[in-house]
């Protein structure tokens, strides 16, 4: 089913069960994996993903459709996963970078994680990078996203992506070259 | 071998489509890094999206659907009652505390509108939570409650029998 078609038929009482399990179904695998290389915990990921589906379906109304569905909705997983790190990090009463650091931390005792020494430099040098540029990185290099859908989900400039980009690669090949 | 060349206003030259194709090879040359694996080793319990689109919906009532206008109802006329409430059931002398009739006569919907209203531990990020995505514009600012009406509830909840206790 396309998307127009499940949106309009989720704007409706009468449709709209059907259509949100349409669209959760068709997203749920790729926001799951945008959601987990920002929170790293599957269970954190899990909690974020299914708050990222409420709140698609309390707004859908209000989603005027001048964007395609499908970034809207990474915006949102991306709000909520970022803004899920904020308030960790204010419950801890500590830094976001400090917060990373945690992360990575319990990432080597995690049973969801079985990644060899190189996957876990990887993660550290990831989350070394600001914010940002972390996000940036993870998108383009895992996901594989167009710019111009970043450019949407991020409300950043093409150019300022691809530069976030290019500084993000170098110093994770800086780090990962340490070795 | 000799390349096509294109001049610039002080005589430097780059060959001929240098530009027309530079974000093509730029990109080319950093999307895929011979120093970054792209397995980042992470896995999921087996089975877990299964069911999930389920899981969700059983977490959604769509009863509760917030409409696309939403009425903030914090000045005077929940806020006093909530405060009435709150200062009559906790700081108030034991004398004027809720019997198990009245707690019956609360029903669920009552508990889960009180609290969807924002009266039980509401901070900063609760508030955003609450009103993210939605516009100011759709923010419908209710009349204060008059005076006389606020005095009326007063006395018909008899709060003048209460004693204040401060310590």
């Amino acid at each position: 089913m396309r998307d127009n078609i499940v949106i309009k038929e989720l704007k409706s009482s009468t449709t709209q069960e059907k259509a949100f399990k349409t669209l959760v179904e068709k997203y749920k695998e790729r926001l799951y994996w945008h959601i987990r290389r920002i929170v790293l915990d599957h269970d954190d990921a899990d909690d974020v993903l299914q708050n990222t589906f409420i709140k698609v379906y309390r707004n859908i109304q209000s989603f005027k459709e001048d964007s395609a569905i499908y970034t809207w909705m990474y915006r949102i997983a991306t709000n909520e996963a970022l803004s899920f790190l904020q308030k960790r990090a204010k419950f801890y009463d500590t830094t976001s970078q400090e917060l990373q650091q945690k992360m990575i931390e319990n990432i080597k005792a995690d049973e969801y994680f079985d990644g060899d020494e190189i996957q876990l430099k990887l993660q550290e040098a990831i989350s070394t990078l600001p914010e940002k540029q972390r996000i940036v990185f993870n998108m383009k290099y895992f996901e594989e996203l167009k710019y111009e859908d970043m450019s949407a989900i991020l409300e950043t400039s093409v150019g300022a992506l691809k530069a976030s980009y290019h500084h993000a690669v170098k110093k994770i090949e800086m780090q990962l070259t340490k070795l | 071998m000799k390349r096509k060349v294109s001049k610039n206003k002080i005589d430097f030259s780059v060959p001929e489509n240098y530009f027309s194709d530079f974000d093509k090879r730029l990109e080319s040359s950093i999307s895929t890094s011979e120093v970054i694996p792209k397995a980042t080793g992470f896995t999921v319990p087996e089975g877990f999206l299964d069911d999930f689109e389920n899981r969700v919906w059983s977490q959604i009532d769509p009863g509760t659907t917030r409409d696309k206008t939403v009425k903030v109802r914090f000045l005077y006329a929940m806020s006093s009652i909530a405060a009435i409430l709150i200062l009559g059931f906790l700081l108030i002398k034991p004398a004027s505390t809720l019997t198990t009739e009245q707690a019956d006569e609360l029903t669920s919907f009552d508990v889960k509108t009180y609290i969807d209203d924002g009266f039980i531990n509401l901070n900063t990020y609760d508030i955003i939570d609450t009103f993210e995505g939605v516009s100011l514009e759709d923010i419908q600012m209710t009349d204060p409650i008059p005076r006389e009406e606020i005095i009326e509830y007063l006395n018909q909840n008899n709060v003048d029998n209460y004693t204040l206790t401060f310590e």
